[in-house]
């Protein structure tokens, strides 16, 4: 299918239900799918292809959009124009179907999610998280500017004291947590080397200076340290 | 008219994300630092979102940047993928053509994505994604112009899960067992001291052979609940960057168990075609074991038993006039 052609077909399937299937059935036929998908995805391609191609004839309305087109001023006889679209189409296309690839060679999921299946916590789905219309009144829309006052000054002074006590309590809470035979690498070293000190010293560093293995000080860091910080704080309501 | 010819995907930041981020600010002590926590948070929520959508989970409470107290003092917008590693999810301003990676976030990251903010903080852009590339020399900046393609991100996350998965899996490898002489090209240090495997088994390293998570991103099993120690070494062969993963695992009191293998790093699916990995009796010259990589090799593998202390072999890494040796002692 050369570009104009597939320029015309993306423009009728974002009004016409019955092309956009006719399009979503044409991406077996652009050989650049193909060529551009990885070697490793491939063994996974024909299993996935169904799917991208429910997904494609289902949101050939959010292409647009993600790809920053203005599908209206697109001219299809236009080489430049439909050359362009005929990338982004690609594109586009080449990531839903690596999503799908990914997904059956994981086989962690029993039913192949679509994009208009709930994701995450927030309940929405891709093609809500792509049109912030859905969400946003315009006039609610928070701006960079807003963030310059997002904090009162009597709240940063009463926070520096809080800080300030939890800088305080450290040493006595942090001192005595050291991974088996390491005294050194205790929490409290760690919070110094990584927190207190700017800029903070790399782990590499830290494990080369106190003599201990580089994965010992993460571990104990992740494990341990990381665990009680958040404590120490929950304990003065921070 | 034509806008653009990438893709830039947009995502939307909802009000739960801006609730995090100005609940997270609010505890901050100045200004300054309170919008810093705002922006990572969102650039945290936008790929977590993406992430969500391609069905990679993510432990959100798990990253520095949900952690109160580091939040308070680093400058970090990590978002962990569990058994994989840390992405560090980097806002960029409008105007913005650079990324300034401060020095909490240089290590331990298995990429870093940048998230373009508007002046409207209703939805941002994945720019792209940047691999962590070489470990000894962690990035300070990254050009936004550099980027790869934020729809290849799902490429280098598979492949990191593929490695993973092999360190942890006992298969057999496939390798092209070759027979005959070396024939590489010798471009080698001869005063390289050799590693003794031995000290490996009591945590004794040199400096230069890093954890496999250091390379390969967090390991789900770390090597001290593992009865097999195991380093890796990143290998310059000019043209390509590969990693050297040596795993020692003692059978019995003298008999070592030894594996080598062979990993393509950074954003590369596979390994140069055509690399090799030899090991040689240093006693003897003789080849013990070695395998070149095909075209779609992701990684390669040789592997011997080592008897006697004392006993020495060196590993040739080479690919075309290109070779790099490793010496070890038993």
């Amino acid at each position: 299918m050369d570009d104009a052609s597939l320029c015309l077909l993306i423009g009728q399937a974002l009004n016409d239900p019955k092309r956009a299937e006719i399009l979503a059935l044409a991406i077996d036929q652009l050989p650049e799918v193909k060529r551009y998908l990885n070697p490793g995805w491939q063994p996974y391609y024909e299993q996935a292809l169904p799917t991208t191609q429910k997904d494609v004839q289902r949101n050939i309305n959010k292409f647009p959009q993600i790809s920053k087109l203005n599908m209206g001023d697109v001219d299809h006889k236009n080489t430049s124009d439909s050359a362009q679209v005929r990338k982004c189409f690609i594109n586009w296309v080449l990531m839903i179907l690596k999503r799908d690839c990914h997904d059956v060679k994981r086989k962690k999921r029993p039913i192949i999610v679509s994009t208009d299946t709930p994701i995450g916590k927030d309940g929405l789905t891709i093609e809500q998280t792509i049109d912030s219309r859905q969400t946003w009144n315009l006039n609610d829309i928070p701006t960079l500017d807003d963030l310059d006052i997002i904090i009162a000054e009597e709240e940063f002074v009463e926070n520096q004291k809080k800080v300030a006590l939890i800088q305080s309590l450290l040493e006595e809470k942090l001192s005595n947590c050291y991974p088996a035979g390491c005294p050194q690498g205790n929490c409290y070293e760690l919070v110094q080397r990584r927190l207190l000190r700017t800029p903070p010293q790399q782990w590499q560093e830290i494990a080369k200076e106190l003599q201990t293995p580089y994965g010992t000080v993460t571990a104990h860091w992740n494990r341990k340290c990381k665990p009680l910080l958040s404590q120490i704080e929950q304990n003065q309501s921070l | 008219m034509i806008a653009t010819a990438n893709i830039y995907l947009n995502i939307q930041l909802t009000k739960q994300a801006h609730g995090d981020g100005r609940t997270f600010a609010s505890k901050q002590c100045s200004q300054e630092k309170a919008k810093q926590v705002y922006l990572n948070t969102l650039a945290v929520y936008a790929v977590r979102s993406f992430l969500e959508w391609l069905n990679i989970e993510t432990d959100l409470a798990a990253g520095d940047s949900w952690n109160s107290v580091i939040r308070l003092f680093n400058d970090v917008a990590d978002l962990v993928i569990p058994n994989l590693g840390k992405l560090e999810c980097r806002p960029v301003l409008p105007g913005e053509t650079v990324i300034t990676l401060p020095p909490e976030v240089t290590e331990d990251r298995i990429c870093y994505i940048a998230v373009q903010f508007q002046e409207q903080l209703n939805e941002v852009q994945l720019l792209g994604f940047m691999p962590a590339l070489d470990p000894e020399e962690p990035l300070s900046q990254i050009e936004i112009a550099n980027l790869q393609p934020i729809e290849n991100l799902i490429d280098y996350l598979d492949r990191l899960e593929s490695a993973q998965d092999f360190l942890h899996s006992d298969d057999e490898v496939a390798v092209s067992e070759l027979g005959g002489k070396n024939s590489l090209t010798q471009s080698d240090d001869p005063g390289n001291t050799p590693e003794v495997l031995r000290q490996w088994l009591e945590g004794i390293f040199r400096q230069d052979w890093q954890p496999k998570e250091a390379v390969f991103a967090t390991s789900r099993r770390g090597p001290e609940q593992s009865p097999e120690v195991s380093r890796v070494k990143l290998i310059d062969l000019e043209s390509h960057v590969v990693a050297l993963f040596v795993s020692v695992l003692l059978e019995s009191e003298n008999e070592l168990s030894i594996y080598l293998r062979l990993y393509p790093v950074g954003s590369a699916i596979y390994l140069p075609q055509g690399v090799q990995l030899i090991a040689v009796d240093d006693e003897s010259g003789e080849i013990i074991s070695q395998a070149q990589a095909e075209e779609v090799h992701n990684w390669i593998q040789i592997n011997f038993k080592g008897e006697n202390q004392g006993d020495r072999f060196s590993v040739k890494v080479g690919l075309g006039d290109i070779s790099i040796t490793e010496f070890f002692t038993i």
